[in-house]
């Protein structure tokens, strides 16, 4: 089992935006969670990632949790190896140099290691987002909304990019409000709804007005 | 045009006031500031001005100082000795040495108008710029008042002296016309006396051709009488009158010698009064004479009074009370060598705050801190390594200052770098903590950087920087020399003005560490507040 969310609830006030969700991954794949803009997708990931505490309900990783933000997690006057770099020593990433380069190379980056993240492309900044994700070789990635802002030419390198990934025995969780930029990408589909989490078929996703 | 420049205007005031805490910090910041304002310099007027008072005068003159001292407000404490007094602003135990010195007058100008000339010697921490010309003012102002009274107390003595001189001179005059008098009767006296021996003496010379007459016409009536063999009895008659005659002469001679006599006894008498009256007439003239000297040795004195010292016998000096820890190149301190210590506290008091603050909220702001968040990092690593970045910042900066005030100011304070490291260290310290706090405590950057400013701008009006201390209110002046901006300035000034020794500022080392406590303190409980809030809403 790599993740295990039991009974979780998300008050904010009266409002209950996360009411009793369970979750289970239980083996690798890409799982998506689709549904509305403002259903909750971006809570339900804070608090995966430990950013944001629930109001009750109990998580469990039993993974180590790299995560992408839909605004990238990643320090904008530095360069892309001073980010890497940084995040390698908070992490306490071993032997980081050899990291850095191999995440550098495996991610297409080597050429913009010394250029800052605001003078690079939205697609690469992406990409160095999600290299920053990679630093502590997690075994599971939380992606929130990673094609938003990306143009069909970055949007298919990024997918490639996370089947690479998959390819190497990562699970993946993508949340997305746009159902074509995932529908060939996940092994499994979860359609937030009313606070809660269900799991469905891809080929109802369709019938799913997003 | 003008309907876009609105708009970007409205969305600009929008943006600000979006945040309750921005707009209150707005509307609260600048209301804050004047009613500490109000409360700190309204009616601002030096009270409670600590004053070491030396005198090395008369009992009297020192007295009259401690009153005009007092009734200025000031705090006067007596000190026996010129050195302690000096010292005693150098330690900050009061804010001016001030002495009053009976001005030694050589003897051969001694006189009564030159006397009591003092001179008024103020030794002043010129550190304190805004302070100084106003206690140095305010003891002008008063060294002027006690050396006007003075200068009335000598004019009256010089006017009294002219009236007693006046007075004597009058008297003399008075004297002068009754001898004058007297030697008038005596000059009317001794022509009665002439004629009235004259005419005694014509009887007298009368009678005698009389009797010398009779004599001798007894003579020839005795001659004429023998010749003619006369009767013995007529003869014997003739010769009685002859002899009566001559006895008669004989008496008129001692009737004369005996008028004479009484005469010249009445002469002698005459004379003798005269004398008497010419003998009390010198005795007179001599007293005159004495008075007269007196009348021009006093004039004499006025005459050769030092007219400067008489008009002001009050002679008011301002030294700065730093002049003996000048000594390494410099004759004297400038206006940058007094101003540069409090220069270094305001920068690092403004660089701290600033950027700490900024750097705090821009963390907070930033996407990244979320992967900061989700590291198993504890926080405090987070905090501290916010800390030691802007600290670092803050103590290369200085020290780049104080090299470039030393090479290119000429300010002579690198041999000072190693005492006032610790001080410059405890001050970053201090308001990076409190820079920080504010941090953690606003959300958006306008409302920490408003609230930055407004702290920085408070403990400025609360310092010596703006207004003396002095001039603040007792409790206000209490509140503030705790002020970390008050504490560091005083250290500073301690010891690149005054050379003092480090264990002259171990007081205000403490009072920076606990200052520090209190601000990290304040610190850990806004950074749990944050923490809290962020990872629950």
């Amino acid at each position: 089992m790599l993740l295990e969310i039991e009974g979780l609830y998300k008050k904010y006030g009266s409002k209950e935006v996360i009411k009793n969700l369970n979750f289970i991954i239980n083996s690798p794949g890409i799982i998506g969670i689709v549904g509305e803009s403002g259903c909750g997708k971006s809570i339900l990931i804070k608090i995966i990632i430990g950013s944001l505490l629930p109001t009750s309900g109990k998580i469990n990783i039993y993974s180590k949790l790299g995560f992408s933000m839909q605004n990238n997690a990643i320090y904008q006057s530095l360069t892309v190896r001073e980010n890497l770099d940084y995040f390698a020593t908070i992490y306490e990433v071993r032997n980081k140099g050899a990291v850095i380069d191999n995440i550098l190379q495996e991610l297409s980056l080597k050429q913009y290691e010394n250029i800052t993240i605001n003078n690079l492309s939205g697609g690469t900044q992406k990409r160095v987002d999600i290299a920053c994700a990679l630093i502590n070789d997690p075994e599971t990635i939380v992606l929130d909304e990673p094609f938003t802002g990306l143009d069909s030419k970055l949007t298919k390198e990024l997918t490639s990019l996370l089947i690479n990934l998959h390819n190497k025995g990562k699970t993946i969780i993508i949340t997305s409000h746009i159902l074509e930029t995932i529908d060939g990408l996940c092994t499994k589909f979860f359609l937030m709804e009313n606070g809660a989490l269900l799991e469905i078929k891809k080929g109802d996703l369709r019938n799913k007005v997003i | 045009m003008f309907k876009k420049t609105n708009a970007i205007i409205k969305k600009n005031l929008f943006v600000l006031l979006h945040s309750r805490f921005s707009a209150l910090t707005l509307i609260i910041g600048p209301l804050a500031l004047i009613l500490l304002l109000n409360f700190g310099l309204g009616g601002a007027e030096l009270k409670n001005v600590g004053v070491a008072l030396y005198i090395q005068a008369d009992e009297e003159s020192g007295v009259k100082l401690i009153e005009m001292l007092k009734a200025r407000s000031y705090n006067v404490i007596k000190i026996d000795t010129m050195e302690e007094c000096r010292n005693s602003v150098l330690s900050s135990s009061s804010e001016v040495c001030l002495a009053l010195i009976k001005r030694s007058v050589p003897s051969s100008d001694k006189n009564k108008i030159n006397e009591n000339t003092y001179d008024l010697e103020t030794y002043l921490d010129y550190s304190k710029q805004n302070v100084v010309w106003r206690i140095a003012d305010s003891i002008e102002r008063m060294g002027e008042e006690l050396s006007k009274e003075m200068r009335e107390r000598k004019i009256n003595f010089l006017k009294n002296n002219l009236e007693i001189y006046q007075i004597k001179v009058k008297e003399i005059i008075g004297r002068t016309d009754i001898i004058l008098q007297n030697i008038q009767r005596v000059n009317e006296n001794l022509p009665i006396i002439e004629q009235e021996i004259q005419k005694r003496e014509l009887q007298i010379k009368n009678i005698e051709e009389d009797l010398d007459e009779a004599i001798r016409l007894s003579n020839e009536m005795e001659n004429k009488i023998i010749s003619s063999n006369q009767s013995e009895p007529l003869k014997i008659a003739v010769s009685k009158i002859s002899e009566t005659t001559k006895k008669a002469k004989y008496s008129l001679g001692l009737i004369k010698i005996t008028k004479s006599e009484n005469k010249t006894d009445q002469i002698y008498t005459s004379l003798n009064e005269i004398r008497k009256n010419l003998e009390r007439a010198e005795n007179e003239v001599s007293v005159f004479r004495a008075e007269l000297e007196k009348i021009d040795k006093g004039l004499e004195q006025i005459r050769n009074a030092n007219v400067e010292e008489a008009l002001n016998p009050v002679k008011i000096s301002h030294y700065p009370v730093s002049e003996e820890s000048i000594g390494k190149g410099k004759e004297r301190f400038e206006f940058i060598d007094y101003l540069f210590p409090s220069f270094i506290v305001i920068f690092i008091m403004f660089t701290s705050l600033i950027f700490s603050t900024l750097l705090v909220v821009r963390e907070r702001n930033s996407n990244a801190y979320l992967r900061n968040i989700a590291s198993k990092t504890n926080g405090l690593i987070f905090v501290g390594g916010i800390f030691l970045t802007i600290f670092i910042l803050v103590i290369v900066q200085t020290i780049f200052i104080i090299f470039l005030g030393q090479y290119f100011l000429n300010l002579n304070i690198l041999p000072e770098l190693g005492k006032s490291i610790t001080i410059i260290i405890l001050t970053a310290t201090c308001f990076i903590i409190l820079g920080m706090s504010i941090g953690y405590l606003f959300k958006s950057q306008e409302t920490s950087l408003a609230t930055s400013l407004f702290i920085a701008i408070a403990l400025l009006v609360f310092s010596s920087i703006i207004s003396p201390l002095e001039s603040l209110p007792p409790l206000a002046k209490k509140i503030a020399s705790y002020s970390p901006l008050v504490v560091s300035e005083g250290a500073m000034n301690k010891i690149l003005i005054f050379n003092s020794e480090t264990k002259n500022i171990i007081p205000q080392i403490w009072l920076l560490i606990i200052l520090s406590c209190i601000a990290s303190t304040i610190m850990f409980i806004a950074y749990k507040i944050k923490k809290y809030t962020e990872t629950t809403k």
